[in-house]
């Protein structure tokens, strides 16, 4: 060996003593990245649903944070327009403790409402949608249920889907009560608390499988398997309270946009910290702002237990 | 259109197999001169040798296996064959009849010259095939390494054109494709999954490995069933003449490789193997930390190759090989006390196991046959299983989860070269696919209560597959040379068959100053998806037969480019742009899980769409001196589409790299001592990331309720945002010396030498004291040095 070997060598011993002790000292280490914000804007959350009056929240967004608080921004006015007509400006008012704007005119079904906001150092945003017609839900058949502490129930409610247009729902159950009154039983829907349930693949409909075997609080689906036709849904339930005597299925017709913002944010919430799922873009309609204007339609039942 | 394109390929090959017929009986006959060419020193076949006839500046290359033909007027003629790493063999012949040559070319050896001054392979103005790399394995042997590991894969990322996985992973994606799309043939099998320890390193070793060649594009129509590359890879056939070996011991695995003659120039061996061995050095430590609790650990990886190869006569030639690697941990507690015993084992291995039994017969000097018969299996398998006995009860609880794909197939390749300007090669093959993607088992047994023996998702789907192929590479004028093909296949689904037929064109044109004018067109189709994370290749990662919801895969791909060798074909230069469309690429839905996808109904949380990817590649690379190496660098754009996902806008693909800038170099500073160094440049993969919060929606009233939603993350796309540029620098030094048996050497290498913080995953932190949201980086892998000691002999 001659000496630039010998030497070599050597460096390169010290040298990698020297490495392995760095190495063996940073395996892990966290780099801070700041996150990209684009600034406040103007917020509009309203779900206007046919024959009611509309409530419309205006926020402010925030940059990411651990807080939830989102403050109404000063000089907040929502302007309401009916198929691109000033109808009115919303009324500010408090409801359980927030802020809302509300009409005085109720929405009517296929006409386009438009929702104009602006606030003091904002941009001014809107957002707009139709409100569709009530779903034709007809039909519900109270198959079984057991007793006990965990009570079920099994239940076939018929949907009637019109043919020819897409049509988009969302399906809840809630648990509902009676009392009688002058002018007979009056019924008391607990919206508070929705009933957990699965949508069996057994259904009159032998192609209509695009429910999984999953527990839903409330489902979103498209008439994409049964357009045009009528669909039976066998609906198992886990019900909230025996002492409630009643059950009250609720499917609500969705506008496209309301669908795909309420279906979004549902992915989003449940796949919250999930490392194995992409992150879920919830859907946005409002120009200038975030947020969503949607119209809805619902249809509600009341059914006994048996 | 694909349907005229094929029927015009098809009348082509009978108008030339005619042709071939007529001028063989003309006056004037051709001669044809074939044979193997080989290291004088091993008996190794030499795949990609060139052989050169002076007289008409013609050339061809051996095959894969060193077989090679070429047609020529009678009369005397120069013969120049040379091969990287060999000297050039000049041959003066006066035929005058077909001729069958075994040609040896003598080895430089490093230790014996500095300068490798032997070529090549033929000059990249002369081929037709474009988008094509062939890597020197002893270029790989020589790059960097990484805890004394030397890898194939990794050394490919290094080129234009491909980009990495996550930080330090092997894993490969070729010009905008996902890692499924890669077609990785070792000896001609296909591997599912070649990653071990999570994807940090590839499962093939380096000493057994002979040749490496990697497609991007204008893909022969020998090959299928994978849209984006073919990475194929072959073996070492064993020395004829006299056993060698070669190993090293390194931080982390030590490796032997032996080869020699079973029967001098008739039989060889090679047997190939390494393993880590962390869990045996820290066997004793972690018994005796558990004092003696844990009674049984492993953690390790090893891979296997073994290779036989007989020559059966001059004609005919049978290969065997196998290859296994897998990766295991395991780990065994035992607890005592009294009449209480209290036993769990639990066990998570994966890994790869493929044999393949090849043959190839030369039938005449026209026409050469490799025939394989091939079997290709990649399992994951996970269990627990728990013992518990006291006074009164016993009770066992086993759980397994096992997952994998299974392939039995046959292949038959001709090579057939009816006229000097015609190098035909045509074949078929039939395949047939075993899924078990995700099944579980579990039984419990107790003497106090009922027994349970059930398993989930247990089912096998069988597919069957064929493809059929054709492909001329046609020299029509000095200047103009074409390759025409066309690949068929056929794919039996649930209850579907799928079929296509895949033209596959490419053309060189000669323009003044030796520079070659390249295009190629190509179709591909595959019909086995991957339900991957994509982030990293992982043992659960599920390989998935088309079916009726989700169809095959299937790509256009349109390359041109210009490339010319230039200082006596030292250096090659190539310039290449592409445009490449994918139909049936598969994605998560939103909010599908990877994790809960291993069951029957996949295909209804996945989503098909298109993805589209272009871009521009460079490629400056030395292949002989002193200094060799290259400079890479790509200018792409990758996206994706789906109608479902991002409200059906185009979105970036996950690895997008908007730049690519690559250097490899490999430096002699004497006989002695070695350098080699490696630099790596990409743009930050785009990911998606929120941009502001805001307020949920409650119902159409304040007096319903709504739900008990957290805020909404705004996020204006999937993947609009760039994350941290990655670059890495790595360096490895090698010092060599020849002893009178044996040589031997040592190699210190440093990962990541200048210790850039590549993160390897990123986190939202919204939870800090700070009260402000953070992206969060994790970087794994700093500074890494690394010592081996090796030996050949």
């Amino acid at each position: 060996m001659d000496l630039n070997s010998k030497t070599m060598q050597k460096n390169i011993f010290i040298t990698t003593c020297s490495i392995a002790l760095l190495f063996f000292s940073a395996c892990e280490k966290p780099i801070n990245i700041d996150l990209p914000y684009e600034g406040n804007k103007i917020v509009i959350n309203s779900l206007m649903m046919k024959d009611s009056f509309m409530y419309a929240r205006l926020t402010n967004s925030s940059q990411l944070s651990s807080s939830s608080i989102f403050p109404v921004p000063a000089g907040a006015k929502i302007d309401l327009y009916e198929n691109d007509v000033f109808k009115e400006t919303l009324t500010r008012r408090n409801i359980w403790g927030k802020d809302y704007f509300v009409s005085v005119s109720k929405a009517i079904e296929g006409k386009k409402y438009t929702l104009k906001a602006s606030a003091a150092g904002l941009d001014n945003a809107e957002g707009s949608d139709l409100i569709p017609h009530k779903p034709y839900f007809d039909g519900i058949e109270f198959k079984q249920t057991n007793s006990g502490s965990d009570q079920k129930a099994k239940l076939v409610i018929n949907i009637n889907d019109p043919a020819g247009e897409k049509n988009y729902y969302r399906l809840r159950f809630y648990a509902a009560d009676s009392n009688t009154s002058v002018t007979g039983p009056r019924f008391f829907i607990n919206k508070q608390y929705y009933q957990y349930f699965k949508v069996d693949n057994l259904s009159s409909s032998s192609d209509f499988d695009v429910f999984g075997d999953y527990e839903y609080s409330q489902l979103y689906f498209t008439d994409d398997k049964f357009d045009g036709r009528n669909v039976s849904l066998t609906v198992n339930i886990s019900y909230f309270s025996s002492s409630q005597q009643y059950i009250a299925p609720e499917l609500v017709h969705l506008s496209r946009d309301s669908y795909r913002y309420l279906q979004s944010r549902e992915n989003q919430f449940n796949n919250e910290g999930n490392p194995f799922t992409e992150a879920v873009v919830v859907y946005n309609n409002i120009s200038g702002g975030y947020g969503i204007v949607g119209g809805m339609a619902d249809s509600i039942k009341i059914v006994r237990k048996q | 259109m694909i349907l005229k394109i094929t029927n015009l390929i098809i009348l082509l090959f009978l108008f030339i197999i005619t042709q071939s017929d007529a001028q063989s009986s003309a006056p004037n006959p051709k001669i044809t001169i074939s044979g193997y060419i080989e290291d004088s020193a091993t008996g190794e076949k030499l795949p990609g040798a060139t052989i050169l006839v002076s007289e008409y500046k013609k050339g061809t290359t051996t095959n894969n296996y060193g077989f090679f033909t070429i047609t020529i007027q009678r009369g005397p003629i120069h013969l120049l064959i040379s091969y990287t790493g060999f000297q050039t063999k000049e041959l003066q012949l006066d035929p005058q009849s077909d001729q069958s040559l075994n040609i040896k070319l003598t080895g430089i050896g490093s230790l014996q010259e500095v300068t490798i001054v032997a070529k090549k392979q033929l000059p990249i103005a002369q081929q037709t095939q474009m988008s094509k790399v062939t890597v020197p394995v002893a270029m790989v042997k020589d790059m960097p390494r990484f805890l004394g590991e030397t890898d194939v894969l990794k050394t490919l990322q290094l080129l234009p054109g491909v980009a990495q996985g996550a930080e330090g992973t092997s894993g490969v994606l070729v010009r905008g494709g996902s890692p499924d799309q890669n077609l990785i043939l070792l000896d001609g099998t296909p591997v599912y999954n070649p990653s071990h320890l999570f994807g940090i390193f590839s499962s093939f070793n380096s000493d057994a490995l002979k040749n490496v060649d990697l497609y991007k594009g204008g893909f022969p129509a020998r090959f299928g069933g994978r849209l984006s590359s073919v990475i194929d890879l072959v073996t070492k056939d064993g020395n004829m003449k006299k056993v060698h070996g070669e190993g090293s011991i390194g931080i982390l695995t030590s490796r032997l490789t032996l080869e020699g003659p079973l029967k001098k120039d008739k039989t060889s061996f090679l047997v190939s193997g390494r393993r880590t061995y962390l869990d045996l050095l820290a066997r004793p430590l972690i018994k005796s930390a558990s004092e003696g609790d844990i009674t049984g650990f492993g953690a390790y990886f090893y891979d296997l190759n073994v290779k036989l190869h007989h020559i059966i006569s001059d004609r005919d030639r049978l290969f065997a090989s196998f290859f296994s690697g897998h990766d295991f941990l395991k780990v065994k507690t035992n607890f005592s006390e009294g009449a209480d015993k209290d036993v769990t084992k639990t066990r998570i291995g994966w890994g790869n196991t493929i044999g393949t039994l090849r043959w190839n017969h030369v039938f005449n000097k026209k026409l050469f046959a490799n025939t394989l018969i091939n079997y290709t299996q990649y399992r994951f398998v996970t269990d627990l299983d728990y013992y518990f006995k006291d006074d009164i009860d016993e009770e066992r609880f086993a759980a397994k989860y096992f997952s994998g794909i299974y392939d039995a197939g046959a292949r038959i390749d001709f090579d057939y070269r009816p006229l000097p300007e015609h190098n035909i090669k045509f074949g078929g093959a039939a395949l047939q696919h075993i899924f078990t993607p995700g099944a579980a088992t579990l039984k419990y047994t107790t003497t106090s209560a009922n027994s349970i023996d059930t398993a989930f998702n247990k089912y096998k789907q069988r597919s069957s597959e064929f493809s059929s192929y054709a492909e001329d590479d046609w020299q029509i004028s000095s200047k103009l040379k074409i390759n025409l093909g066309v690949h068929a296949s056929a794919f039996k689904a649930k209850t579907n068959w799928y079929q296509s037929v895949q033209p596959r064109i490419g053309l060189r044109y000669l323009l003044p100053g030796d520079i070659a004018f390249k295009a190629a067109y190509t179709h591909m189709n595959q019909y086995v998806h991957l339900l991957s994370n994509n982030s990293t290749t992982l043992p659960t990662d599920l390989w998935v037969p088309s079916t009726d919801l989700v169809k095959p895969m299937f790509s256009r791909q349109i390359a041109v480019g210009f490339a010319k060798s230039m200082m006596q074909e030292k250096i090659e230069a190539s310039i290449e742009a592409y445009y490449k469309t994918m139909d049936g690429v598969i994605e998560y839905k939103d909010g599908a899980s990877y994790l809960n996808s291993s069951t029957a109904d996949w295909d209804t949380k996945v989503e098909a769409g298109k993805g589209k990817a272009y871009g521009v590649e460079l490629l400056l690379q030395k292949k002989t001196g002193r200094t060799t190496g290259w400079i890479g660098y790509t200018l792409s754009w990758s996206r994706r589409h789906f109608p479902g996902i991002n409200f059906g806008r185009e979105f970036f693909y996950k690895y997008d790299r908007r730049h690519d800038f690559e250097v490899a170099v490999t430096h002699k500073i004497s006989k002695r001592w070695e350098i080699a160094g490696s630099w790596q440049f990409q743009t930050g993969s785009p990911f998606t990331l929120p941009v502001a919060q805001y307020e949920t929606a409650n119902d159409g009233s304040p007096y319903d309720y709504g739900g008990s939603y957290d805020n909404i993350n705004y996020y204006k796309g999937r993947n609009d945002f760039r994350l941290l540029n990655y670059h890495r620098l790595d360096f490895g030094i090698t010092w060599h010396k020849q002893k009178k048996r044996y040589e031997k050497y040592w190699n210190l290498s440093f990962y990541n030498i200048y210790n850039r913080q590549n993160p390897f995953y990123y986190y939202l932190d919204t939870y800090n004291v700070s009260g402000k949201a953070l992206l969060k980086g994790v970087t794994l892998l700093p500074i890494i040095p690394s010592l081996s000691y090796g030996f050949k002999f």
